[in-house]
């Protein structure tokens, strides 16, 4: 997994590339977590080069929204494609976030 | 025939229990999607194993796999542990609201959902799950 972090105006942007299986999943919710526990509340993950994610990816991505929640903070997704895609629908994950067909669509969503 | 790798049951293995199936799937040219998602089974089940079933760090796990005929591949996990039918794992809540959403529980349901078989006995002391998968033929040369 490689992770590019950017903070475009209030939204903090994960570009995540590659797997996010469950060796790489403890290293992404550390990440995360981090910037939530930072003071920043809106988040898109950019899926567009995520090529691979399990449940361990899932789990993850679950935790730091119910962190965000509580927070009430916002977690989008923008850019879903393939294998990613399959999974984000067969685990359910699709009706409980914003999904944005491109990074602009996302940015421009006010909150 | 089969061919079969066994290693401890750690995270350490899992790369390589990959790269083992992996070579397969490119051997047998599976489509890059269909590929991905038998990847997704493997890993599932393994972590299970690796997770759950022994004391941790300790036992090991066995994966093999043959092509029960040329498009229908075959994975055998085998383990030493505590006994684990996957079939009778409970259904995940997938409410819509995040609420009501544990945020574990999914790694079985995926991997019933995407394997087109999956079959469970313990015999020999031993968990024995096998999953098979249909592949599409690639593409023949026009």
């Amino acid at each position: 997994m490689e992770l590019i972090t950017e903070k475009l105006g209030e939204v903090v942007v994960f570009k995540i590339k590659g797997r996010l299986d469950a060796l790489a999943a403890p290293d992404f919710e550390q990440k995360c977590l981090k910037w939530v526990e930072a003071g920043e509340s809106r988040f898109v993950v950019d899926l567009g080069e995520l090529e691979y994610i399990s449940s361990a990816g899932i789990r993850t991505i679950l935790l730091v929204a119910k962190k965000l929640k509580t927070l009430e903070g916002e977690l989008g997704f923008a850019r879903i494609s393939g294998m990613v895609e399959k999974v984000f629908n067969i685990a359910g994950i699709y009706a409980l976030f914003p999904m944005y067909a491109s990074l602009e669509d996302a940015l421009a969503h006010p909150k | 025939m089969m061919n079969r790798l066994r290693l401890p049951a750690t995270m350490e293995s899992l790369e390589r229990f990959r790269f083992f199936l992996g070579q397969e799937l490119e051997h047998l040219e599976v489509a890059p999607a269909r590929r991905l998602e038998i990847e997704l089974v493997l890993e599932e089940l393994l972590t299970n194993i690796i997770r759950y079933a022994y004391p941790p760090g300790q036992g090991k796990v066995e994966v093999g796999y043959s092509l029960e005929h040329p498009h229908r591949l075959c994975l055998f996990l085998m383990d030493w542990g505590r006994r684990f039918n996957p079939l009778e794992c409970e259904p995940p809540e997938l409410s819509p609201e995040l609420s009501r959403r544990p945020i574990g529980g999914l790694g079985v349901y995926l991997a019933r959902q995407l394997a087109d078989k999956l079959e469970y006995r313990y015999g020999d002391h031993a968990n024995q799950v096998t999953l098979c998968f249909d592949l599409t033929p690639p593409p023949a040369d026009s």
